[in-house]
């Protein structure tokens, strides 16, 4: 239908809310100071502190204990004096008081089977048995153990610009990871009685002190996981003579505890781009079957790292390939039993070469001399140039295409940590999104440029709407503590690395994104940074007002549903009586007609005015689509008020439409439309979210075409994570539920049918 | 005193290990007005749901490898049937699988529909998928009724709730 443009004034109409999505962030964040600066870098006073370790390790193959013997030197690097140093102690998340099993919420009814109980009842005595704290010279020191935590009591502080050594001797029985659970532990082969060690959390490790917490000490309860501060490691590993070990760090004693055959393949890994074998499946069978009895000590180095890991085992397996990033060689490796091939002699170490790569490409180079990966059934965990990962093929060697890719998936995600949070070191304790979301961002990245169309499971924006529509009262906001997260893989994980895209993809382009994201890890390599850090940093190297978008997507539980509610067409009046007069009689013959009319037409056979001339008057005969002298008269007047180019608009033919949105969901968004035109050409028109900056819940948009629109899409690449679509068409469409595609999908026999149809043929 | 009932030998699953952190599965469900049944797609973890049976030891269910049998089917059907319900005011909601389709990021759809039944303005749903084994687990379902939709979780100790449909 053809109306008429009214052209008027408009007056905004300004109602802010008390704090509207685009307030900007004030008190959400911590104010600037000499540490942390405005643009989201370190300050000019910037400091960390250093804890550098020397350990002597054991490994009891027979008992499964691991004893150790370390020395710390800690360096206070800030401007503060210290009393007391604080330790933690992971492995007393194992002991039996501790707290975590302690606050689990529990009801009878969870003790439904024979495994629920056998829980209960698992006799495994975890823990630290700290035997004891002395100083560089033998004196024992005074120290408290509160659950996970140690503290020292420094007879003199220690003042800034310092350092103390200490020392601490210790052992723990090592868990059995298959029953007792754990990041690290053992796997029992019960077959062969051969054991396979991940080893982590296995020392007394400093805990970080810093501008923002002070000593984060927070108690490690089992989810949010660890802060740790940067430092120097040298480690003797004593193990089994027969056994392979891979470790944070460079092996130090190759001479001593490979063979001169192994050294050889070593070398010529070190620059190969294609794995090569350093022990072969066939050598490591071999040793499963002999078990030494003697030992050997394998001593790493390592510079510049928050952390230390190792893996042990005569089952392992071990290739190795360099990988160039920039100018430095990088060896790639994978140790694994026999259980993981054919899938680890095939992909494992590439995986590896390619996401160190691949991240460098979008963070910062590598920096750490090689990079592991470690077949470990079941789970994914990472540790610097170090993790273990899952991925096991069936018994018989066969394995599923999920199998591969589950694989694929946690091998790129766990040497992704490498980045974050193991180079770019934030705080796992108290925001696991600033890893393990990040992390799993880029980690979408590689994937893709793995192979094309990589089946990611986190980061297209669609992909989280299921977890933010609706209900919120299990939802968290990201900016929640590591322990009080519901739905902490959607929420670490999926959310911020959604957010991440969107930006990418929506917001800002992938241009301003990458720049922003590559300084802000440039910015914090090697330094612990916080959320405000990188919330600032993102805008100060883009010039993208970023806090609409932090807030709503970081700070609330608010999701993205915007509504096209209205859709209003227009067309300019020319004002050239033979074009509108022609247009309205035209208009008036394609109205709806009133059945009772067309019938009267039909059936009354001659009317009154029909049959007598005289009852039509003036009126009756008057053509009110017919051009006088008058209308040619006036608009001949208009022409001479209307300047060329005004004339010209018009006569333009200039379609116009008013749109109307609601944001149902909360969070802002931009405003993504496709028309598609009469003549089936479209068109993609981007309006940015700042659209809502005061009209936070209603808006309306004018836009403006040569030709006639048949059909619009908002969001119609899924960029938004919109959670409902069916409001984002005009004219409007319901979209397909799951199970309506499930069903086009099918023939009229449905897989268990034709499954069935196929025993009858005999298939 | 009371004893502890029906008492399944299951052995013991405990993954405190970082394996996967997702714990999380969406039903979508629709009445179909015409038809009188509910269609509803659950989409879980795959690998969650296999664990179960490969911790419990006997039958295992594999549901990459596309093999519609018997054992499958009954698997499947048994377990939903226990986890998953839907209780009008009148009766019981009889679901029936359909078919499953599991996807290489590691999410399986699993597809029902009901018996024909008559809707009522509430709808009583129990949805309990995967938590007797995953405490963390945590469902969603979102019900597209008429022109509204209704969205609603749960948690381990929340695996029941009614929906008021008006």
């Amino acid at each position: 239908m053809k109306k008429l443009l009214c052209l008027a004034v408009l007056i905004p109409a300004f109602s802010f809310a008390q704090k509207n999505k685009f307030a900007q962030l004030g008190e959400e964040l911590p104010t600037p100071n000499e540490y942390r600066n405005a643009a989201g870098a370190p300050g000019h006073n910037y400091y960390q502190q250093k804890a550098d370790y020397k350990i002597d390790l054991t490994i009891n193959d027979q008992t499964q204990r691991l004893s150790g013997v370390e020395t710390i030197t800690y360096t206070n690097n800030s401007p503060d004096q210290l009393e007391y140093l604080w330790i933690q102690l992971d492995q007393n998340v194992y002991s039996k008081d501790s707290d975590s099993k302690l606050i689990e919420v529990e009801r009878m009814e969870d003790f439904r089977s024979i495994g629920d109980l056998s829980k209960k009842f698992i006799d495994y005595d975890g823990g630290f048995k700290i035997e004891e704290v002395t100083s560089n010279s033998g004196k024992n020191m005074s120290y408290a153990i509160n659950k996970t935590m140690l503290r020292i009591n420094l007879e003199q502080p220690l003042k800034p610009n310092t350092y103390i050594s200490f020392k601490i001797k210790w052992w723990y029985n090592i868990n059995d990871r298959m029953k007792v659970g754990g990041r690290s532990g053992y796997e029992h082969f019960e077959e062969e009685d051969n054991y396979l060690y991940t080893i982590a959390q296995f020392f007394p490790r400093m805990c970080v002190y810093n501008d923002i917490e002070g000593w984060q000490n927070k108690q490690f309860l089992g989810r949010g996981e660890f802060a740790l501060p940067f430092g120097d490691y040298e480690v003797n590993i004593t193990v089994p003579s027969d056994h392979i070990v891979g470790a944070t760090g460079e092996l130090q004693n190759a001479n001593s505890v490979l063979t001169t055959e192994q050294r050889n393949r070593f070398k010529q890994a070190s620059t190969s781009d294609t794995p090569v074998l350093i022990v072969t499946q066939s050598e490591a069978e071999a040793a499963e079957k002999k078990k030494e009895k003697a030992l050997k000590t394998w001593t790493f180095k390592a510079t510049n790292v928050r952390d230390f890991a190792f893996a042990s085992s005569r089952k392992f397996i071990w290739d190795a390939q360099n990988v160039k990033v920039g100018s430095k060689n990088i060896m790639a490796m994978s140790y694994y039993p026999k259980e993981g091939n054919p899938l680890w002699e095939r992909y494992s170490t590439k995986l590896v070469a390619h996401t160190v790569k691949t991240y460098s490409k979008y963070t910062v180079d590598y920096p750490y001399p090689v990079a592991i990966s470690v077949h470990s059934k079941w789970i994914g965990m990472e540790y610097p140039m170090i993790c273990f990962n899952g991925g096991r093929p069936e018994s018989d060697g066969t394995y599923s295409e999920q199998t591969k890719y589950g694989m694929w998936g946690v091998i790129i995600h766990e040497v992704g940590h490498n980045f974050f949070p193991m180079i770019i070191n934030s705080d796992e304790r108290q925001w696991s999104w600033m890893d393990e979301g990040l992390n799993t961002f880029v980690q979408y990245l590689t994937e893709q440029e793995w192979e094309r169309g990589y089946p990611s499971r986190r980061g297209p924006a669609y992909l989280i709407a299921d977890y933010m529509r609706g209900d919120k009262k299990h939802i968290s906001p990201i900016m929640t503590n590591s322990e009080s997260i519901w739905q902490f893989g959607n929420n670490a994980y999926g959310k911020p690395a959604t957010a991440l895209n969107i930006l990418r993809e929506t917001v800002m382009g992938r241009e301003l994104f990458d720049y922003s994201f590559k300084i802000y890890c440039e910015r914090w390599k090697f330094k612990h940074p916080s959320p405000a850090d990188l919330f600032r940093t993102m805008e100060d190297a883009s010039a993208v007002d970023l806090d609409w978008f932090w807030r709503a997507w970081f700070f609330t539980t608010d999701h993205v549903d915007i509504s096209m509610d209205e859709v209003k067409s227009f067309e300019l009046n020319t004002m050239n009586p033979d074009v509108e007069k022609s247009v309205s009689k035209d208009a008036d013959s394609k109205k709806d007609k009133f059945i009772g009319d067309t019938r009267n037409k039909e059936l009354i056979k001659e009317t009154i005015n029909e049959k007598d001339s005289n009852i039509d008057d003036f009126y009756a005969n008057h053509d009110k689509y017919a051009v006088d002298a008058i209308d040619k008269a006036d608009y001949e007047k208009l022409k001479t008020s209307l300047s060329e180019e005004e004339l010209d608009l018009l006569n333009s033919g200039k379609q116009f439409y008013e749109i109307h949105f609601t944001n149902i969901g909360g969070v802002p968004m931009p405003l993504i439309l496709q028309f598609t035109f009469e003549d089936n050409t479209t068109e993609v028109i981007r309006i940015p979210a700042e659209i809502w900056k005061m009209h936070e819940e209603k808006v309306s948009k004018i836009f403006i075409f040569d030709k006639k629109v048949s059909g619009i899409r908002l969001d119609p690449f899924l960029e938004t994570a919109d959670t409902d679509l069916n409001n984002n068409t005009w004219p409007a469409e319901k979209a397909s539920t799951r199970f309506e595609l499930f069903k086009s999908s099918q023939t009229k026999e449905n897989p268990m049918q034709r499954d069935q149809r196929l025993k009858e043929m005999g298939n | 005193m009371k004893k502890l009932a029906s008492i399944l030998f299951l052995t013991c699953i405990s993954f405190a290990s970082m394996a996967h952190e997702y714990f999380f599965s969406f039903a979508e469900m629709e009445y179909n007005d015409i038809t009188r049944k509910f269609e509803i797609t659950i989409s879980l973890t795959t690998h969650d749901l296999e664990k179960i049976y490969e911790k419990k030891g006997g039958e295992t269910l594999d549901l990459a490898k596309y093999e519609i049998n018997s054992s499958t089917t009954r698997l499947i059907t048994e377990y939903f049937s226990n986890h998953f319900q839907l209780k009008t005011e009148n009766q019981v909601c009889v679901l029936r699988l359909l078919g499953f389709e599991s996807s290489l990021n590691g999410v399986t759809n699993f597809y029902f529909e009901s018996e024909p039944i008559d809707i009522t303005p509430t709808l009583e749903i129990k949805n309990d998928i995967l938590m007797d084994e995953y405490l963390q687990q945590q469902n969603k379902i979102t019900l597209y009724y008429q022109t509204k939709s209704y969205t609603t979780d749960f948690l381990s100790n929340e695996r029941k709730t009614t929906l008021l449909l008006n």
